[in-house]
């Protein structure tokens, strides 16, 4: 590896001996460490839990558009929807926080809904979606005993103005292109490993909110089994998905993909990011761009 | 007993490979639990990651969406056998067994190997899972999905 720099503990290396320089390279995505590091009381955090490690035989750009499309959910995700809106007795037993249920009832809103979730793109292809806790998708505020204690220790951190601030960061999936995706709240990131044009490994790692109760690593680790997890009911989807994909543009029927869904609606920022909103082709059209900018250096 | 019990858990295999999903279902005590831990010396779905770690509420959901036409990763359907042998049992109605499963989908063969523990319960004269615990020989490597419960 040609060059190793850090920000905030997370190690990056290039290939590249010439290039922008890390925090340059991160831009508006250095953001996404910044809260999750913000949201530990103890204002650290470390690796815990192992990792789970997922293998699809296609393309591993895919993982990183998908990870910030939002008109898949209510196709991909349907039969994980249903199973979840079908068994109300399942959704009470999910303990108090019912972290679970929700996750699985949250792919099932209509395009005008996700509409609502801004997408953010920034330059070198990174995206994050916003608004996602605030659109109602996943609830934003818990009002169990977990998360009141955990919250009154942030407060003790942070003061009672900076915490909620902390805790009101709204972003799902931050994706730092072309190999990380970052989920703040959840304290998760995956790293994307291209084996070939074809296969490619995707190794999702959690993280401990250090200062906070166990209760709340326990979370932690729910949700990444539940969402990331090779056997879960939302991802086995997904990467059944990348797989037909792969097949059906290795075909000979169409050269082309049309991606302009919401271009028209692109909105140029000040800070040089750019809006667009939830179904948009943003990100798509974004990752590309970049890459071919990469490929024609 | 032991016939009972080694009877019991090669009827638990074979209801899965005959995707009677909510008759396997049904073999769940109301708190049983089935779990797919990543490590081998992994005492609690509390210190580390799971490749599955469901209680039985989140585990009819598992069993509901087998059971929908739009699970993509079960369209086609999968066909499995799970080989059960080696089967030990245990004064307190606790099952050690090997297992083999072998899945054929959409013209590709997959193999799992696991050691699994049945920790099983009476309950009105009927045995019941308290605990399946599916331990993957290369439960670290990277997976493919993985619909069919083991």
């Amino acid at each position: 590896v040609a060059r190793v720099e850090s920000y905030r503990g997370f190690v990056f290396g290039s290939h590249a001996a010439q290039g922008p320089g890390l925090a340059e390279f991160l831009g508006g995505l250095a953001s996404a460490f910044d809260n999750m590091l913000d949201r530990a009381p103890a204002g650290t955090v470390s690796r815990f839990g192992g990792e789970l490690r997922l293998e699809y035989r296609g393309n591993w750009k895919m993982f990183m558009e998908n990870a910030v499309d939002l008109v898949h959910p209510n196709f991909v995700h349907r039969s994980s929807v249903e199973a979840a809106r079908a068994q109300p007795q399942a959704l009470a037993a999910d303990g108090p926080t019912q972290q679970g249920a929700q996750m699985f009832l949250a792919n099932g809103m209509r395009a005008p809904e996700w509409d609502k979730v801004p997408l953010h793109a920034f330059p070198g292809g990174h995206v994050y979606m916003g608004g996602f806790y605030r659109s109602g998708v996943i609830a934003p505020e818990r009002a169990d005993p977990v998360y009141e204690r955990y919250r009154a220790q942030l407060v003790e951190r942070h003061g009672a103005e900076k915490a909620a601030a902390v805790l009101a960061v709204d972003r799902f999936n931050n994706l730092v292109w072309p190999t990380v995706s970052v989920n703040s709240r959840f304290a998760a990131l995956r790293v994307v490993q291209p084996l070939a044009a074809d296969r490619t490994v995707v190794e999702v790692q959690c993280f401990r909110l250090e200062g906070a109760d166990a209760a709340m690593h326990e979370l932690t680790l729910q949700f990444v089994n539940l969402a990331a997890s090779p056997a879960s009911l939302v991802a086995s989807d997904d990467l059944e998905l990348f797989e037909r994909c792969q097949r059906g543009l290795q075909g000979a029927a169409s050269d082309w993909i049309d991606v302009r869904r919401g271009a028209l609606a692109d909105r140029r920022q000040p800070d040089g990011s750019t809006l667009g909103s939830g179904t948009s082709e943003l990100a798509i059209r974004h990752q590309f761009a970049t890459w071919l900018q990469y490929m024609s250096q | 007993v032991k016939d009972e019990l080694e009877t019991f858990v090669l009827r638990e295999a074979r209801l899965i490979d005959e995707r009677r999903f909510s008759d396997w279902l049904a073999l769940f005590s109301e708190d049983g639990i089935y779990w797919v831990p990543t490590r081998s010396d992994q005492v609690s779905p509390q210190e580390a990651l799971s490749l599955v770690y469901e209680p039985k509420a989140l585990l009819a959901m598992r069993v509901a969406r087998l059971e929908r036409p739009d699970m993509h990763v079960q369209s086609p359907a999968s066909r499995t056998v799970h080989h059960v042998s080696a089967v030990e049992v245990s004064g307190d109605l606790e099952v050690r067994s090997a297992l083999v499963v072998a899945e054929w989908r959409a013209g590709d063969a997959r193999w799992f190997a696991a050691r699994v523990l049945h920790r099983l319960r009476r309950e009105a004269q009927e045995l019941r899972i308290v605990l399946k615990r599916v331990d993957l020989i290369d439960s670290e490597a990277p997976q493919r999905a993985i619909a069919v419960p083991f």
